[in-house]
This record gives C-alpha cells, structure tokens and sequence, in this order.
C-alpha cells in the first residue's frame, strides 16, 4: 500500500534537536476513503456549492493577489494551519464551504466514522463581515474503531465577523487523528477555538491564527485526557500582525496509563503589533509514573509595545488539596477522578449546546469509570 | 509621538584596547590533523591526549553545524587561528609578566582584585596562562588551583585524565570537538573535603590576537562537603575579522559541596562565543551559576546542571544584554535525574539597537527523579522595536512525582514607573536607566560587591543617553 510521510507540528523556531520537540513525522496510508458529514445549519449560513478547485501552493486562478482572490473570493488553499504545509499532500479531500453572512448562525457539523476508515475531510469556513458563527465539530465512532480521521479546518473571518468552533473528539481507541486548523482574521474579527481531546490513540493537533486587521481577537482552550498509551501532539501558534491584536491560549490536561503529550504554543509579536497582548497557560496533571509531559511554550518578539506573557504548571494532584478532598470523605480515586473531570468539565461550561455537552458527559462517564 | 529615551549600547572602550602581538607564536590559520599535532607537541601532550585530540578533530569533521540557533555563516573555520602563544612563560609574580601584558590586566583591574577580593587569580593571555598565583591561606589548606598544562603533567594527571572533556564528551557538539582538538590554557582546581575556601577566585581570559580562537579548559573539582567560588571573566578587543571562543568548563560538585561559578563575559563584537559549561552535581551539593552575558557578535551559552544525586540543586542566574549586531542565545539546561532534586532558574534578557537575544532552555525531569522541583522564570524588556527577544524554554517530564513551574513575561518599561520615578524629580533617561538597571539586578546582587559594581557600570554609565 502506497504511503504518505509528512512532517507536521513544526515549531516556529526550532530548538536542540535532541529534546525531539521541534515537529513530529508522520506516515500515512495514500489511499483515503469518503466520510461524509452530517451538516446541519441554522440562520444566516449557508453551504456553498460552487466549490473552486483547490491548488496547492497556488492561487485558485493564478492572480497575483495573495490572501483575496479578485475572480473567486478567498484562496483557501494558501491560508496557513498549524500542521502546516504538508497537510496540503493530503489534498482538498472531501470538502464543504460554508458561508456565513452577518448575524447570528450555527453550524453542526458530524463526522461518524466506521472501523477501519481512513479518512481525510476538510472545512471551509468564509465568516463574512459581521457575522457570527458557531460551529459545533463533533469526531465520533465507536469505542473499539480503528482509522484515520484527518480533518482540515480552514476559516476567513472578515471585519468584525465572529467565529466560534468547538470541536470534540470522541473517537475509538484505535484512531490516528488529525486535526488542523489555519485562521485568518480581519479588522475587529474575533476567532474562538474550544476542543476536546478525550478518544483515539494518536492525535495530532495543529491550530494557527493570523491577527492580521487591528483589535483582532483569538482565544483557544483545550482540555483533553490521555491515558491508555495515547499520544497528544500539539501545535498552537498566534501571529500578532495588526496593532491591539490580543490572544489567550490554555491547554489544560490530564495524563495517565503510559500517555504522552507534547505541547507547542507559539505567541510570536510580528513587527508592527504595537498595542499586541498574548497569554498562554498550560495546566499539567499527571496522575501515573509511566507518563511523559513535554512542553515548549514560545514567545518571539521584535516588537517593542506589547505585554506577552506564559505560565505552565506541571505536576501531580496538590498534596493540600488532596487532603482537603480525603477530609470531606472523597477517596483518593474519586478525588483525582473529580480533578481530572473538572478539567474537561471547564470547557463544557463554555459550549452552549446542550446536545454536545450531555454527548461529552456520557462519554466521559465511560473514561472516568474505565479508569476506576 | 511618544518621545523616546536613547539607550547607547554598552560601553566596550575599556576592554577595546591591543597589543602588538609581534612577539607571539602563531600557528598557521586553518584546522587539519598537522596543525592539531602541532599544538599537541607545543603542549607537550601525553600521548593520550595527543590521541584525543585527533579523534575530537574526525568527530568535528564528521559533526552538522547546529540547525537551531542565530547563524554562524560568518566564522570560517579557515580563517581562524587555533594557536597563539605569548612571549612568555607562566610567572608567579605580576612584575615578571611582560610589560605589555601585565599593562593589560591592569588596565582590567586584575592585579588590584587580586589584592582586595580574590583568594587566587590565573590571567589567560591569547591561548596560555602567563600569570598564576593562589594565597598562602588556601594552598595550606590544600587547595589546587593552577594551569590545565601544569595540571596535565603534574601530580594530579590521573585526575584530569579521569575527568577531562567525561561530562562534555566531544561527540556533544561540533564545538565540543573542535574544543577537544584544539584546547589550550585554562584552570584546574581542585578544594578537597571539607574545604571552605572564603573568598573567590578568578580566572581572567584576554584574547588579544586577530583572526584566533581561544579554547581554554575549566576543570574544576569540589570535593564532599567543600565549598567554593570561581569567577570567570573575558574580554578582548574588536576586530574586523571573526574572533572564536570556544571553550569549555567541566565542574565536578561532589557530595554536599557548593559551587558558584560566577560569569561575566564581555567578549568584542566580532567575537563568536560558542562556549560549552557542564557541571555534576552529587547527593545533597549545590551548583550555582551567575552569568552576565554582555560581549561577542554571536553568543551560543547554556550552562548545564546534571543533578545526579538525591537532594541535589541547581540555581542559574543571568542576564543578557543584546545591543546592535548583536544574537545572544543564551539561557541554562538542568537535568534533574535522582529523587528530591530542585532548581531554580530566573534570568533577564534586555533588546536595543536591533540586537537579538534569545533565552533558551530546558528542564528535563527523568522516571527516577522522583519529588523533582523546578521553578523557571524568564523576563525579557525591549528598549524599542528594531529589536528582537524571543523566549524558548523546554520542558519534559517523565515522572508524575514532580513539581514543574514556568513563567516567561516580555514587554517594555513601564510608563507608569517612568512617570513615577519623574514626579520624584528624577530626569527621564535617568528613570529609564534606573529601571533597566533594576531589572538585571537578579544577577548584580548575587555577585561579590566589586564585580556587581562593575557589572551596573557596563550598563548604567552607557545608559545615560539623550532624549531623541
């Protein structure tokens, strides 16, 4: 069978090449199946079904202009992702565009995936100005599924649009997944990412944010719970280009059963971004000695006027705190699996969808109750 | 428009003076076997080390250049001469060192450190030690302080050979190798058990010569219980043509011992610094590092602390300081590999005048560090925006009986503090001054009084600039 390589997670400025943390290699099989998703829409987003080819490395009709193309709008196929450029060998897979003119929309979008599936999707997402979308992404199969699950996300957010996407991964213990997402932001544009990383066995995650138009926002949260020998691969990078631009940035996690994680934030203050703000927080439990935590949190600076700031905290459950839970009668079992659930539990006090939220819930009632 | 204070790079006259260097021994430019046998005869090698030597030069000829930090297009190997000898033996005494050279450490202020502050000085001048000299208190209570060579061949050759380039092998890097082949000068020491010595002592190295490279050897040796203070210092004059540091300090802290080893580098701006510092710590001792990083064009600097036994600890102080054409890539790497070990890193790194400085670093936490604690905190200031900083810290954990935090903050001085300090009556490029000052004071106020002075006077007296 036909194999795919692809080095992927790069970190913006890489460091010694023994700590193995500046990007990850992956290899893939060349022969990827259809998996069609279920979409369901609500006010003023549409799919768009005059879909322009998308050309790798090249603008969609060969004009000169980079990010907006003057014939077809938006070139999709340049806008950077945090796996980064490689993810473009996969193809444009199977792909859907949406559209979201302003006001207020929804989209859910479901990706249900069968035992052996090798799958690539992508999703484009044109956030005109002033609108204000959510997007519900929600990676399922069953509990004993094998695959790949590849997912491409790729957002346009214009002046003042708003986009928030909560994606929740709640795949089989058997799954290779890959999750990318590039975001350009306009003028005033806001781009809110929250994601679930609970299912699969290997996840590769790559979110890249470009805070082009001044008083841009990104924020990105996610909670995820490695056990089981799973591998997390994270990317996350925040450009800051216009002026006033901010980003917030937590990664808060739980690690048992032989897991390993890596984690990349990138903050990097381009030239001209006076007025910039950049945070980034990273919480580590980890709950079992065969664990391995690893964590490069980056800030790159050559602009003078702005506050950047990180902190990370890595460790097990705080003795004090444990204590305090064992004398108001919790067991120590039941107080690290309360902790570990009050991580993912913090996320989902931020997805207004109720049907998504008791999905996780019943999900991680399983994990919880697997772990006891 | 918001006016700016102009904050002048640090001022490099009192260390930008030369000598002729007629009288000196230079070997050919270049790096090839025949040129590293050559330094071996001069130095009169034992054997083994001759060997050494040539297998550290088929390691840096087999070896990538680093893909990772600022670049080093600029250093031609070719161009560089590995070996300069002064006309002059080591002496014991100032008044026997030639006039030039002695004029030269003066000029420095060492001879004067010497009789205030120092229990013992060794004075590098291009790639030898021409002036050695330990107190009588210390040598009677058995303390070994002298030059590699002397070391190498003397009473106490079995130990340098037990420990020479062990914990920075020359397989490391490609300037480990190449330090490997073609080392000379530097300090051995040696504080057996028990031994407090009071006060510091240092080694200076001037690298006079253009076009050189400086490979001095550190190899220091703090026995259980011991305790002791080195510092180090470096300078030389500017030049048009790439000048190379690439040396190596190997620090063996035994049992309960405390090490500080104090730095403060202030090489020339065609200097490229690719300086290699290493240090194993045993059960219950202490390695402290304080770093100044002010001089070269190109700074490649992490020292290591390996905590190897349980209760071991590490604090690493520093500050750098990135002024025009300047990329420092500095900061500290721990390993913490035995149980209860703990380590402290705090550094502060200043941008102006389109320099660039990076910290960079990484705190490993192995399965058997069980109880492992780490703190890291890195705090960077941009005096204006043709600057760069950038933060890199690692961390890898593989033990879930740790306790790992890390804090990195960037930014510029504070407007409040300025306007603070202004309606005190204080002028505006004072204020700015004091603040800049302030911020690296983590690292003045760590080392002994008349190098913390020295050290705030590199940076305030040339922080007095103009308002533009």
């Amino acid at each position: 069978m036909d194999k795919i390589n692809l080095i992927v997670n790069k970190l913006p400025a890489p460091t010694w090449n023994r700590l193995c943390m500046n990007e990850s290699s992956l290899e893939l099989s060349a022969s990827l199946d259809k998996c069609e998703p279920k979409v369901a829409l609500q006010g003023s987003v549409c799919l768009n079904k005059k879909q322009l080819p998308r050309i790798p490395g090249k603008n969609c009709c060969g004009c000169v202009q980079a990010d907006v193309c003057p014939v077809h709008g938006i070139d999709f196929a340049s806008l950077p992702t945090g796996m980064g450029e490689d993810m473009e060998r996969l193809g444009e897979g199977q792909r859907i565009h949406l559209v979201a003119d302003a006001g207020k929309s929804t989209a859910a979008v479901t990706l249900r995936y069968a035992d052996g599936q090798q799958c690539y999707n992508t999703l484009e997402i044109e956030a005109k100005p002033n609108s204000d979308l959510t997007v519900y992404m929600t990676y399922i199969s069953t509990a004993s599924a094998k695959g790949m699950a590849a997912v491409q996300t790729k957002i346009a957010a214009a002046q003042n649009a708003k986009v928030k996407l909560v994606q929740v991964q709640l795949l089989g213990r058997g799954f290779l997944h890959l999750n990318d997402v590039g975001c350009n932001l306009a003028g005033d544009a806001r781009f809110e990412v929250l994601q679930l990383q609970l299912g699969g066995a290997q996840i590769y995650n790559g979110v890249r944010t470009e805070l082009i138009g001044d008083n841009s926002s990104f924020d990105a949260a996610i909670a995820y719970y490695g056990r089981q020998a799973q591998r997390l691969d994270m990317n996350f990078i925040a450009n800051h280009y216009g002026k006033n631009t901010a980003c917030n940035m937590t990664a808060d996690g739980v690690l048992q059963e032989g897991a390993c994680k890596i984690y990349r934030g990138t903050i990097d203050f381009k030239n001209g971004s006076a007025g910039a703000i950049g945070d980034e927080k990273e919480t580590v439990l980890l709950l079992s000695d065969d664990v391995v935590n690893q964590s490069i949190p980056l800030i790159l600076c050559s602009e003078e006027d702005v506050q950047g700031n990180h902190g990370a905290s890595i460790g097990r459950l705080d003795e004090e705190l444990l204590f305090y839970l064992m004398s108001r009668g919790f067991s120590e079992t039941d107080a690290v699996a309360m902790m570990a659930k009050a991580k993912i539990e913090g996320i989902c006090r931020r997805i207004d969808d109720e049907e998504t939220v008791q999905l996780v819930e019943r999900y991680l009632e399983g994990v919880i109750a697997d772990a006891e | 428009m918001e006016e700016k204070t102009y904050v002048e790079d640090i001022d490099r006259s009192l260390y930008d003076f030369r000598n002729e260097d007629k009288d000196a021994y230079r070997i050919e430019e270049g790096l090839t076997r025949e040129i590293v046998e050559q330094i071996s005869r001069e130095k009169h090698d034992p054997e083994w080390m001759r060997e050494f030597r040539l297998k550290s030069l088929a390691i840096y000829n087999a070896s990538r250049m680093p893909q990772w930090g600022p670049s080093i297009e600029g250093l031609n190997m070719d161009n560089i001469v590995t070996y300069v000898r002064p006309n002059t033996t080591m002496q014991g005494k100032w008044e026997d060192v030639p006039e030039d050279i002695k004029n030269t450490f003066e000029r420095l202020g060492i001879p004067q450190a010497e009789q205030t502050s120092l229990a013992g000085v060794g004075a590098q001048y291009d790639s030898e030690i021409v002036y050695h000299n330990v107190c009588k208190e210390v040598e009677e209570q058995g303390v070994v302080y002298t030059d590699m060579e002397s070391a190498l061949n003397g009473p106490y050759a079995d130990m340098v050979r037990e420990h020479f380039m062990k914990l920075v092998p020359p397989a490391d890097h490609k300037f480990a190798a190449l330090h490997g082949a073609v080392w000379s000068g530097g300090s051995f020491v040696y504080v057996p058990k028990g031994v407090k010595v009071a006060i510091p002592l240092q080694s200076y190295f001037r690298l006079n010569a253009k076009g050189a490279g400086q490979f001095e050897h550190t190899l220091i040796i703090v026995d259980e219980g011991a305790d002791l203070h080195f510092i180090e210092g470096c300078s030389a004059p500017k030049y048009n043509v790439a000048n190379l540091h690439a040396g190596c300090v190997e620090l063996f802290v035994g049992k309960n011992a405390k090490l500080r080893y104090s730095t403060i580098e202030n090489w020339s701006k065609n200097m490229y610094n690719l300086n290699t510092k290493r240090a194993l710590v045993a059960e219950g001792g202490t390695i402290e590092w304080v770093s100044g990083s002010f001089g070269s064009h190109v700074s490649y600097l992490y020292p290591m602390s390996i905590l190897n036994g349980a209760k071991a600890h590490s604090e690493f102080t520093g500050v750098t300081f990135a002024g025009h054409s300047q990329n420092l890539d500095t900061g500290c790497k721990v390993v913490h590999n035995a149980p209860h070990t703990t380590s402290i890193v705090n550094t502060r790194s200043i941008s102006k005048s389109g320099g660039i400085s990076t910290f960079r670093s990484s705190v490993v936490v192995t399965n058997k560090a069980k109880h492992a604690k780490s703190s890291v905190s890195c705090q960077s200031l941009m005096l204006d925006n043709i600057s760069r900083s950038d933060t890199i810290p690692a961390i890898d954990v593989r033990t879930a009986d740790a306790d790992i935090g890390h804090e990195a903050k960037i930014g510029r001085i504070s407007d409040d503090a300025v306007f603070y300090l202004m309606s005190r009556g204080i002028s505006e490029e004072e204020a700015k001054a004091m603040i800049v000052s302030g911020f690296a004071d983590n690292v003045s106020k760590e080392l002994p009084l008349e190098y913390a002075v020295e050290m705030n006077n590199l940076i305030r007296l040339e922080m007095q600039g103009s308002i533009g």
